[in-house]
């Protein structure tokens, strides 16, 4: 009796292995939308694994471009993903780890090939392109999971072998996952000097060994954001040739600045927020926390937090303002002309 | 039993911790909320709807008023300098730019000598992202501006700054003239430009005066057209300047290029033969009556009409022989069709009366084939058959010869 209700319910967990790919899934809609609202999957956060600019020196993808005097660095990341064949497999073994979590990663080699699609389709289609749309079209990750790795093969030594007597050489690797819109890092996994003749082996051996621990800190990081609100960054910025100064009075009689620091600590979760900048031109707040989900279960995020900060700056001051909030947490109303 | 009860014990764990593991470790977070989105509600009625859609299609119509205020005032469109990041391409595209947004604005056309519509450019920032893919990014600001070339008067000038992204520098500062737009401080520009323009002309029409008969002086008729040509419409009193002169310009024009009009034609004529061609004629038109060029320009064209007149009636002539000759072609056709015709139709009975035969005595010959028996016995029978038949068929002549002979039988009997 106890047998038969150990195989029912062994089979009622993959009891679908005779069905096709498709026909095996199972759900209920139903029993998930009655469940309670879990704000961070409602709004789930894109994370991506993006190579380093100490990877990309390494397969001499980064270079410095003077163009009038200044220097800037270039990377040229599709480039790299063809030079280095380890890169595939090191991602994909990261991929793989959060795949059995239920938390499949975003491609980062697959978003810029659609990016190049979506680039084509919109000129064919006519659709209109300002330079910030453009700007904006990149791989944007919400998380962003920075691998960063070299084997003393990679390195020229004159004082030292690259390869020690075994045949094996020295690698290093750190992945660090970043939050792109404060920039915290979130949780990290790094090894130093570890001894392996196969960099791709030791590096994917090591990293499966240390992903526990590395997912568990991304995982307090999203118990974090339901406990406390979500991190946000807040911009309020002058457009260029308005006739407005943040210093400048108010028709409340205190400034704009003023007016605009008090409602952040109103309208933040236990009034949590950082104030960065303050000048005639911009007001910047880090570390600001906001709530995460209306009455009624809907999303509450940046966009509506701008929104409303928007509405009473127009009907209670007059002034003319655009919501330019981007992603999950990146507030910024620009203050136009009026 | 106490072996069993731990047994059980055990499989119950066992089967707990399966069932545990199943849930793939999704935990559900208790935040309390359910999902109960309420729809968005307007307080506005049906018709204050539609009376607030009606506003908002007519705000965002093209006042064509606004528009219609540049008509006939030009400018010629001065390329910005190349340099730097500003590559002759950039220029150009630049100047393009200005050409459609001039043009949008009413302003006629480009051929001024005396106003100028221009820019100057200076890039005041340029960066390299730290996303992925890279972008570029460069900013330009530029101050465009209608100046007045004879005074070096400027007249309005409007400031835009754009900013271009690409993938390199190169393509973002292509991507930046893109950015370039018919803004309302352009039109502005342009507008004021207009207005000063026009007084312009209507205050200093001894200046222009003196340009167009200086042209005319030097005999350069083209450039003294193209002065007048610039005077707007709504510069009143120095258009009806242009009424008075311009005739008189044009017959001087036409009369300094009377030798060249007769040196084409002549060429012309050379290449048509006594081939009708349209531009023999314009350019007959184009020599004044009153040039010496005239008369050997009408003594031509009259011979070149002559050759082309016979040339006509010939072809016309030739014209009709060849629909006599159609029409003779067609009555022997018709005719030939005619008795083709009844050829077939006699062939046809021909046909069918032969083809009737063959088939009577294909049937005869299958019947006959059918009566005649098959293997050894049949063969054997159908021979003694047959010569009992043939016997039989002896007797019987024999038989008749002798009734004949004899007189015996008569009539009705077999």
């Amino acid at each position: 009796m106890v047998s038969l209700l150990t195989a029912t319910a062994l089979l009622s967990c993959g009891g679908s292995q005779n069905k096709g790919l498709a026909d095996g899934a199972t759900g209920d809609l139903e029993a998930y939308e009655s469940s309670d609202v879990n704000a961070v999957v409602q709004a789930l956060p894109q994370i991506m694994v993006i190579p380093g600019d100490q990877t990309l020196q390494n397969f001499r993808m980064l270079r410095t471009e003077t163009v009038g005097g200044r220097s800037y660095t270039i990377r040229d990341y599709k480039g790299y993903l063809l030079k280095d064949d380890r890169a595939r497999r090191i991602i994909s073994a990261i991929q793989e780890a959060f795949n059995e979590q239920d938390f499949p990663l975003t491609d980062f080699e697959q978003t810029l090939k659609q990016l190049d699609t979506r680039e084509a389709t919109d000129m064919a289609d006519g659709l209109e392109k300002d330079a910030k749309t453009m700007l904006l079209t990149t791989a944007r990750p919400d998380i962003i999971l920075e691998l960063n790795y070299d084997t003393s093969r990679d390195k020229i030594s004159l004082t030292s072998h690259n390869y020690n007597q075994k045949g094996e050489k020295n690698i290093s690797y750190t992945l660090s996952a970043i939050d792109a819109y404060t920039s915290k890092v979130i949780a990290t996994v790094t090894a130093n000097n570890i001894k392996g003749e196969s960099t791709t082996e030791t590096i994917t051996a090591d990293l499966l060994k240390n992903m526990p621990d590395f997912q568990s800190d991304i995982q307090k990081y999203f118990s974090d954001i339901l406990t406390r609100g979500r991190d946000i960054t807040v911009r309020i910025a002058v457009a260029e040739g308005c006739n407005v100064s943040l210093s400048d009075e108010s028709i409340e009689g205190d400034t704009y600045a003023d007016w605009i620091v008090d409602y952040v600590k109103t309208h933040t979760v236990k009034g949590a927020y950082k104030l960065q900048t303050n000048t005639d031109n911009e007001l910047s707040f880090v570390n600001c926390r906001i709530r995460l989900l209306n009455d009624d279960g809907t999303q509450y995020g940046v966009y509506d937090w701008t929104r409303d900060l928007a509405k009473n700056l127009r009907k209670n001051l007059g002034l003319k303002v655009t919501n330019k909030a981007q992603g999950l947490g990146e507030v910024l109303l620009v203050v136009e002309k009026q | 039993m106490k072996t069993a009860h731990t047994l059980l014990y055990i499989c119950g764990i066992a089967a707990a911790m399966t069932l545990t593991d199943c849930t793939n470790g999704q935990k559900t977070e208790t935040t309390g909320k359910k999902f109960n989105p309420t729809e968005r509600t307007s307080s506005m009625t049906g018709s204050q709807r539609e009376e607030a859609l009606a506003a908002k299609r007519a705000a965002l119509d093209v006042n064509i008023d606004s528009i219609l205020y540049g008509h006939g005032v030009r400018f010629a469109i001065v390329e910005p300098k190349t340099g730097g990041d500003i590559t002759q391409e950039i220029a150009d595209r630049i100047s393009m730019k200005m050409l459609q947004i001039a043009s949008q604005n009413g302003i006629s056309g480009v051929g001024s000598y005396n106003f100028v519509l221009g820019t100057e450019i200076a890039q005041t920032g340029r960066t390299a992202t730290g996303t992925a893919p890279q972008k570029m990014t460069v900013n330009y600001e530029l101050t465009f501006k209608v100046m007045n070339t004879l005074t070096g008067d400027v007249y309005a000038t409007a400031v835009q700054t754009v900013t271009g992204v690409g993938n390199s520098f190169a393509e973002a500062s292509r991507n930046a003239v893109k950015e370039i737009k018919n803004t309302p401080e352009m039109q502005k520009m342009l507008q004021t430009a207009s207005q000063r323009i026009t007084q312009w002309y209507n205050d200093n029409l001894q200046v222009i005066r003196n340009q167009v008969e200086k042209a005319e002086g030097e005999g350069d008729y083209a450039l003294a057209l193209a002065i007048l040509g610039s005077i707007p419409e709504q510069a009143t009193t120095a258009y009806r300047y242009v009424g008075e002169k311009q005739g008189t310009l044009l017959k001087g024009m036409l009369h300094k290029q009377a030798a060249d009009m007769l040196a084409e034609m002549e060429a012309l004529l050379a290449s048509s033969g006594d081939e009708f061609n349209p531009a023999v004629g314009a350019y007959f038109g184009l020599i004044p009556t009153d040039c010496p060029e005239h008369a050997t320009a009408q003594k031509l064209y009259a011979e070149y009409e002559k050759k082309c007149h016979a040339r006509r009636d010939a072809l016309e002539a030739k014209a009709e022989r060849d629909e006599q000759a159609a029409r003779e072609l067609e009555k022997l056709k018709m005719l030939y069709d005619h008795e083709s015709e009844l050829a077939t139709i006699e062939a046809d009975k021909i046909k069918t009366k032969y083809t009737s035969m063959a088939s009577a005595k294909a049937a005869t010959a299958q019947a006959s084939a059918n009566t005649r028996p098959h293997g050894l016995f049949g063969s054997l029978g159908y021979a003694i058959s047959g010569t009992f038949d043939r016997i039989f068929k002896v007797a019987d002549t024999a038989g008749g010869f002798l009734s004949e002979k004899l007189g015996i039988g008569g009539e009705g009997e077999e």
